[in-house]
C-alpha cells in the first residue's frame, strides 16, 4: 500500500517537473502580490511596510494556494487518470491523502519558501521568518486539506474557481487567525507557542476528516 | 455456469431523472468476452461503469464473487485515456504498473509496444503521440498489467486494422489464460458474445 502511495507522489513530481509552468508560475504569482500590496499601501499611515509584510505574506500565500487548488484533481479527471485511482484503490482514502501530499510538496512549499526568504530579506528578523515558516508549513497543508473536499465536490463543475474558493475562505479563516497572530506574537516578543499548537491541531483534524471526505467526493462527481 | 464474477440482477439506473438502464440482468463468467452493444445513448458506458464500481445502480443488485476483488483485478479503459502528456510513454506505462504493484523489466515493455509497431516511440512524450497511438499506449499497459478481468469501452475507435487483429489475438490470449473480457463495440460483433442493451 505504501508503494501505491509513493507511486503517485513520484508521478505527480515528474509531472510537474516536466511541466516546468507549475513550480514557477505561483512563485511569481506570489512576489506580484507582494509587489503590488506595497504599492498599493505606500502612502498609507500603516508606518512602515515591514511591519505588516508577514501578514501580507500569509494572505499571499493563502490566496496562490486557493488560486491553484482546482489543479489537484482537475488534470486527473480530465485525462482519466483519476477513474483509474478510483477503481484500483484498496483504500481510496489513503491516495487521496497522497494527492494532497504531493500538492503541497511541489506547488505550496515554494511557495512557502519563497515567503520565507521574502520576510527575512525585507525584515532582517530572523526570529519571526522562522516563526511565518513554521506555521505557513502548518497552516498551508490544513489549506489544502480543506481545499480537496471542495475540489472533490466541484470536480465535475466547469468553471469552478469561484465556488471552490467561496466553499474553502469561511473554512480557512481559524488557521489564517492563528497563523497570522503567531508570526505576529513573534514580531512583538510574546510567546507565540500556543498559536502554533492550535495551527498543528487544526492540521491534525483535517488529517483525519479530509481524506474520507475527498474520497466520498470523487466517488460522487465521477459517478 | 459457474465461475461466475459479476452478477448484475434486475438494475436500473437513473439520471437527472432519466431511466438509463431499465430493468437489465446480466452474469458474466471468467473465460467469457462479452460485448455490449446498443445504440447511442443506451447506457453503454453507464453500465462498464456500474461493472468497474465507480456507478452505483439506483436499483437492483450487483453481486460480485467472493474471490474477485474490483481493485485488483479489474482494468478499465475509458474515454480517456489515463495518460499524462508530460511524460514519456515509457514513464507512462511504468507508472501504470508501479501503481498496479507489477514489476517488470523494461525489456518486456519494448517487446509489447513492438508488437504494435511502436517501439520508436518509447521515450516520445505522450503528447506527441496521435490519437491511435496513445490508445495503442493504453492496450500495452492493459496487457502489461494483467488484471483478469478487461472492461474497455470502445476499444476499436481508431486504430487500424493489423491493430485491431494483433489487440484480438491478445484477448483471444487473455481469455485462453481464464480471464474475462466486456467490451462496447459496434463492429468486430462475430468476435464476441453479444448482449443487446
Amino acid at each position: 500500500m505504501m508503494n501505491v502511495f509513493f507511486s503517485i507522489i513520484f508521478k505527480d513530481m515528474r509531472v510537474i517537473l516536466n511541466s516546468g509552468t507549475k513550480v514557477f508560475m505561483p512563485i511569481v504569482y506570489l512576489l506580484l502580490i507582494l509587489i503590488f500590496f506595497s504599492i498599493s499601501i505606500a502612502n498609507t499611515t500603516l508606518g512602515g511596510y515591514d511591519k505588516v509584510l508577514p501578514q501580507i505574506i500569509w494572505l499571499a500565500c493563502l490566496l496562490v494556494s486557493l488560486l491553484n487548488m482546482e489543479a489537484l484533481f482537475k488534470d486527473d479527471f480530465e485525462d482519466g487518470t483519476l477513474e483509474g485511482i478510483v477503481i484500483n484503490s484498496h483504500v481510496l482514502e489513503f491516495n487521496v491523502l497522497a494527492k494532497v501530499i504531493s500538492y503541497w510538496l511541489f506547488t505550496i512549499i515554494p511557495l512557502v519558501i519563497i515567503g520565507f526568504l521574502a520576510n527575512y530579506l525585507l525584515t532582517s528578523d530572523m526570529g519571526a521568518s522562522i516563526v511565518l515558516l513554521v506555521s505557513l508549513l502548518l497552516g498551508t497543508l490544513t489549506i489544502s486539506l480543506i481545499g480537496s473536499i471542495a475540489a472533490s465536490l466541484t470536480l465535475s463543475i466547469k468553471g469552478n474557481n469561484l465556488l471552490l474558493s467561496s466553499i474553502v475562505l469561511p473554512l480557512d479563516i481559524p488557521v489564517l487567525i492563528f497563523g497570522t497572530s503567531s508570526v505576529y506574537n513573534a514580531m512583538s516578543g510574546v510567546d507565540y507557542n500556543s498559536e502554533l499548537l492550535f495551527l498543528l491541531l487544526l492540521l491534525i483534524l483535517f488529517l483525519i476528516i479530509s481524506p474520507f471526505a475527498s474520497a466520498m467526493g470523487l466517488k460522487n462527481s465521477l459517478d | 455456469m459457474n465461475n461466475i464474477f459479476i452478477n448484475l440482477e434486475n438494475i436500473n439506473l437513473i439520471k437527472q431523472g432519466k431511466k438509463i438502464v431499465d430493468d437489465f440482468s446480466l452474469a458474466i463468467s471468467y473465460r467469457e468476452k462479452i460485448n455490449i452493444f446498443g445504440r447511442n445513448g443506451t447506457g453503454k458506458t453507464s453500465l462498464l461503469k456500474l461493472i468497474s464500481g465507480i456507478t452505483c445502480p439506483s436499483s437492483g443488485k450487483v453481486t460480485i464473487d467472493e474471490n474477485t476483488s474490483i481493485h485488483e483485478d479489474l482494468f478499465y479503459i475509458g474515454h480517456k485515456y489515463g495518460l499524462k502528456n508530460e511524460l514519456s510513454v515509457a514513464d507512462n506505462i511504468k507508472y501504470t504498473l508501479g501503481f498496479h504493484q507489477r514489476n517488470l523489466e523494461e525489456k518486456y515493455i519494448i517487446d509489447e509496444l513492438d508488437l504494435y509497431n511502436i517501439k520508436d516511440k518509447f521515450i516520445t512524450k505522450v503528447k506527441y503521440l496521435s490519437h491511435g497511438q496513445k490508445k495503442i499506449v493504453t492496450l500495452v499497459q492493459l496487457s502489461l498489467v494483467k488484471n483478469k478481468i478487461w472492461v474497455l469501452d470502445e476499444p476499436f475507435t481508431g486504430l487500424d486494422q493489423n491493430i485491431i487483429d494483433t489487440f484480438i489475438k491478445k484477448i483471444d490470449q487473455h481469455i485462453a489464460d481464464g480471464g474475462t473480457v466486456v467490451i462496447t463495440s459496434h463492429n468486430q460483433k462475430d468476435k464476441f458474445t453479444n448482449v443487446e442493451l
